[in-house]
């Protein structure tokens, strides 16, 4: 069994004067759910039609479960692009069933597991419905499990929860991870944090065209320190002396009914402890104190504001 | 690749013929046609009141119409005649029409094939009594729902003709009626007979033609027609086609659907189905179309006599399959052309725009073509005959008219070899188009090289 699903190495890829990447990274586990985050222009969608095949890099390497030529394992892939799309003309059984027979499986198996799948997501009323007669949503909804007609090895998906509502959101959810369960490895582009933060075991960030981080997401949130907010009833000027040097303190201000002094500082590298029993000593009247962690939002903005800074000190230069 | 292939072309077929669009574009040529009867009905009232072929004949004299009968029957003869010569070699066409005797006239006009063509569009000639003014009278005869043409009113030394909303050719009665006259006056002062036999004696003039390298061999009477026939009906039927093929990929661009496609499946596949199903899609189109005309024609060639369609050298069969070879090449062509231009467009109005010098493009085309085939031999001829773009239409116009067939398996053989390297390039512009990914691919890239490094 391999251990990567997906490997990339330095992918490039200019369009006319514009470097759209510019050296991007990615190993996907096999068997994980991995996110693909960035801002928009990124660099994102161009990255996911190298690793499928459908554009051609100008640089770098990329193998696909194992092969270098991605279209020739295209029977055990799965691809929601980020524009929708779908015959309108067609029923959502051979609108399915369609996607199979392009992915490898004979068009009369296909139908059987369009069948199963609009049946399984509560779609089977509408399977011989023409797809122009479809909500936004439901349309979404067909295309998503013509991406997983073929039972595929490899699932990549691009913003597969833009236009859901929160129900579909959810169920989308639910089928990622049930894919997950049967083996499938999973890579998906998002702008939402909440939806990386709940599923992935993994994270590819990338800004600028490369790879900014790579890893897990707690790891991913250790690039920031966690913060303490402390409440007091009696101003602390003394708190940056408690405080290891350079160390920031940020007063918060105090909401209507909060008549306390709030304070949030970085965790010191000790640990909370001492700091509480100095705290305790000075008499300062602790009335809250809680260690918060940094969200995943909190470390996505910091790793992409690290490369927008460095970006422009490398255009300055 | 070859199932996803026709994956892709069984869909798009379906979907296609399952269009209402399809209805419409297979009732088109249909449409067109009886647009132009309709046109011709309503916008010809002259030509729509069926001319009568009846010729009133007022003459006091009382005996100038059986001349005027004789000598019109002995006129279609000799015109039949001629139409048969083109395409008969035997001893009983020998003489040129122009020298036939009366007497070879009424035997010739005994022949069946013969005497079926003269009896069309025949032109009659009934003897009216003449009254007191004969003018008066042929105004009267031509005026109201008259059953007469023209109206011929014969005097001592003149003749006069009057003819109506409803006359038939004017110029033919009018040449009828002096030879008619002649051969009463000759009859009268006894030199007919004497007329006859210089007539007889008279020598055909031979005819050496020095250059023979300007007519292709064996080309014979009636070729020319066919020749530009059949080019045009090929260039009819890729003109009806190639609206649909530039119009082919904004259903799939603007349904967002490519990008599946081509993330499953190889370009070349992608553009392979589409060119397989609109070429089933065209062949579905004139199978019907040929039904429908061919058959009509069939049907109305059934009822002419034989010989008066020109038939080509090496027979109907062998231009028939001429023509379904000639009719792919030029699809393969065009067809992959049209989907790699068409490709670049993702509305139906860009379509539109680009349609525009596509046709000009097949106009000037066929212009080319039809001025080759009217003038065979020299530079230009041969320019057309091997331009990949008018070579099927030049070609099938050629077949029409020679007998050579060497010439024509050559010429496919470079054209299919054409077409695939139009379907090669073209398959790469389609990449570029359906994706819409930075700029055009440079001739470099078209042409499978690296681009180069700045």
């Amino acid at each position: 069994m391999l251990d990567y699903a997906i490997e990339a190495e330095a992918l490039s890829k200019r369009f006319g004067d514009k470097q759209a990447v510019a050296g991007v990274d990615l190993r996907v586990p096999t068997g994980a759910i991995y996110g693909f985050l960035g801002q928009n222009g990124a660099g994102k969608t161009t990255t996911l039609r190298m690793l499928l095949g459908i554009l051609e890099p100008d640089g770098g390497t990329r193998r696909l479960l194992g092969s270098e030529r991605p279209l020739s394992v295209a029977a055990r892939v799965g691809y929601l692009p980020e524009e929708r799309g779908l015959y309108p003309a067609m029923t959502a059984r051979e609108a399915i069933a369609y996607v199979g027979a392009l992915r490898g499986l004979k068009l009369g198996d296909a139908r059987v597991r369009a069948d199963e799948l609009l049946a399984a997501h509560g779609l089977g009323d509408e399977a011989n419905a023409r797809i122009r007669t479809f909500s936004k949503g439901m349309a979404q909804k067909v295309q998503l499990l013509a991406t997983f007609v073929n039972r595929p090895d490899l699932i990549v998906l691009d913003e597969p929860f833009s236009g859901l509502d929160p129900v579909n959101q959810q169920d989308l959810e639910n089928m990622i991870r049930a894919e997950r369960a049967r083996g499938a490895t999973i890579l998906f582009s998002t702008h939402v944090m909440a939806h990386a933060e709940r599923m992935c075991d993994g994270l590819v960030i990338i800004a600028h065209g490369r790879t900014r981080f790579s890893g897990s997401v707690d790891a991913a949130r250790a690039h920031l320190p966690s913060r303490v907010v402390l409440v007091t009833e009696r101003p602390l000027a003394e708190l940056h002396a408690l405080l290891p040097p350079g160390s920031t303190v940020d007063i918060l201000p105090r909401s209507a009914t909060d008549t306390g002094n709030a304070y949030r500082f970085p965790l010191p590298p000790g640990g909370i402890e001492p700091l509480l029993a100095r705290l305790l000593e000075t008499g300062s009247g602790i009335r809250d104190m809680h260690i918060e962690r940094p969200t995943l939002h909190d470390a996505f903005v910091t790793i992409v504001g690290e490369a927008d800074a460095h970006a422009e000190t490398r255009e300055a230069a | 690749m070859i199932r996803a292939t026709f994956t892709i072309a069984r869909r798009d077929i379906m979907a296609t013929i399952l269009s209402r669009g399809f209805l419409i574009w297979l009732a088109m040529p249909v449409i067109g046609l009886a647009f132009a009867v309709f046109a011709s009905i309503v916008g010809c009232p002259r030509a729509t009141a069926t001319a009568s072929q009846a010729v009133a004949v007022i003459d006091p004299a009382g005996d100038f119409t059986p001349w005027m009968q004789a000598v019109a029957a002995r006129e279609r003869t000799r015109t039949a005649y001629e139409r048969l010569r083109a395409g008969h070699k035997d001893a009983a066409f020998a003489r040129p029409a122009a020298l036939l005797t009366d007497a070879e006239l009424d035997a010739l006009a005994k022949r069946e094939d013969i005497g079926a063509i003269a009896a069309l569009g025949a032109l009659s000639f009934a003897a009216v009594s003449a009254e007191a003014d004969p003018k008066a009278q042929a105004h009267r005869l031509l005026s109201g729902n008259t059953r007469f043409g023209a109206a011929l009113v014969v005097a001592p030394g003149t003749l006069e003709l009057f003819t109506g909303d409803k006359a038939p050719a004017a110029e033919r009665i009018r040449t009828l009626a002096g030879l008619a006259w002649t051969k009463r006056a000759l009859a009268q002062d006894g030199l007919a007979a004497r007329v006859e036999a210089v007539r007889a004696a008279q020598p055909d003039v031979s005819v050496t033609v020095l250059n023979e390298g300007a007519q292709p061999a064996g080309r014979k009477g009636g070729a020319p027609v066919l020749a530009t026939g059949a080019a045009t009906v090929l260039f009819a039927l890729i003109s009806l086609l190639a609206g649909a093929l530039l119009s082919n990929m904004v259903e799939e661009k603007s349904n967002k659907i490519i990008e599946v496609l081509v993330a499953a499946v190889p370009v070349p596949a992608i553009y392979a189905g589409k060119l397989i199903a609109m070429l089933a899609v065209s062949l579905i189109g004139v199978t019907v179309w040929g039904l429908l005309f061919g058959g009509g024609f069939m049907l109305a060639a059934a009822q002419l006599p034989a010989g008066l369609l020109p038939t080509p050298p090496r027979g109907w069969p062998e231009l028939l399959a001429l023509g379904i070879a000639y009719f792919t090449c030029a699809y393969l062509i065009y067809g992959a052309i049209y989907l790699g231009v068409g490709s670049l467009c993702s509305t139906i109005r860009e379509v539109q725009t680009l349609s525009m010098p596509v046709t000009i493009l097949q106009m000037v085309i066929l212009i080319s073509t039809l001025g080759a085939l009217a003038n065979p031999g020299g530079a230009w001829y041969q320019f057309v005959s091997w331009f990949p773009l008018s070579a099927p239409y030049m070609m099938l116009g050629r077949g029409a008219a020679d007998t050579g067939l060497g010439i024509h398996l050559a010429s496919i053989a470079w054209q299919l070899a054409f077409a695939a390297l139009v379907i090669a390039l073209a398959a790469r512009l389609f990449r570029y188009g359906v994706l819409r990914s930075g700029p055009p691919p440079s001739l470099r890239q078209l042409a499978g090289l690296k681009p180069r490094v700045a």
